[in-house]
């Protein structure tokens, strides 16, 4: 029998709740999805470009804040830039833990909001000038 | 430790054709995925809109989600939406448990694009006894 979608997303819920802000958590591997016709290799107009190692800045992420699931990482293999990711699905099979389908874009540090470099300073990867430790 | 690998699944543009093809097929992995490629790229981002709208109230809370998602990209990557309405979605939607954390997220999205504040629209849904 097929479980209710509510179970399968209070499992994922409190998988998630364990990991505290600022912290890596266990580095089981989030599948990052590319965005390969909006984010594309520069920034053109409001459309930030995509990551160069987004599966990497994507392993060492941080969450943003406890009550979202969207992320914040840095990818070290282009420049330090620092990228946002959010959460689309679960995947095939959402039972398992980690098993959580990202896209990311490249952001700028005057760009971030408040939340997203409170996240960055707190887990120690920027400094108060948003420059990547 | 724990180590996944799954390849890439691109979120590619998408023309309107096939996202009616997506939504009616009623699966609720191609509807999520639909409306996500209609907002991260356009070019109809009012289509996007609108569908992301609609969606806000599906029955799945993957499509719920991601419509939130979908709303908060619009407003980031197009810089226009119809503020009145978004707002109002994503506020009924910080009432959902399920779906809170995108809803928020997305409020944070068209909050700092559009220079809106989620409170007055909370106050009002207050008054409405929403």
């Amino acid at each position: 029998m097929r479980e209710p979608e509510g179970e399968k997303d209070e499992f994922a819920a409190n998988e998630a709740d364990t990991e505290p802000l600022g912290a890596v958590g266990p580095v089981w591997r989030r599948t990052y999805a590319a965005n390969t016709g909006k984010h594309g290799t520069t920034v053109r107009g409001r459309v930030s470009r995509e990551p160069r190692n987004g599966q990497e800045a994507l392993d060492y992420s941080i969450r943003i804040k406890e009550s979202s699931h969207a992320r914040i990482g840095i990818d070290h293999g282009d420049d330090d830039a620092i990228v946002v990711f959010h959460r689309h699905d679960l995947g095939e099979f959402p039972e398992r833990p980690g098993n959580e389908i990202f896209h990311g874009y490249v952001v700028v540090w005057s760009d971030l909001r408040q939340p997203m470099k409170n996240a960055l300073l707190r887990a120690r990867m920027v400094n108060l000038k948003g420059k990547v430790l | 430790m724990t180590v996944q690998t799954r390849g890439y699944e691109p979120m590619d543009p998408i023309t309107r054709v096939q996202a009616e093809k997506m939504f009616a097929s009623g699966d609720s992995r191609q509807i999520l995925r639909a409306v996500l490629r209609l907002s991260l790229h356009g070019p109809d981002f009012a289509y996007a809109e609108r569908k992301a709208l609609e969606l806000c109230a599906h029955p799945d809370v993957w499509v719920r989600r991601n419509a939130a998602t979908a709303l908060g990209h619009v407003s980031r990557v197009h810089g226009s939406v119809d503020v009145d309405a978004v707002m109002h979605a994503l506020v009924a939607l910080l009432d959902d448990p399920e779906v809170f954390g995108e809803a928020d997220d997305a409020l944070d999205d068209v909050e700092h694009y559009m220079k809106t504040d989620r409170r007055r629209y909370m106050a009002a849904a207050k008054a409405a006894g929403l």
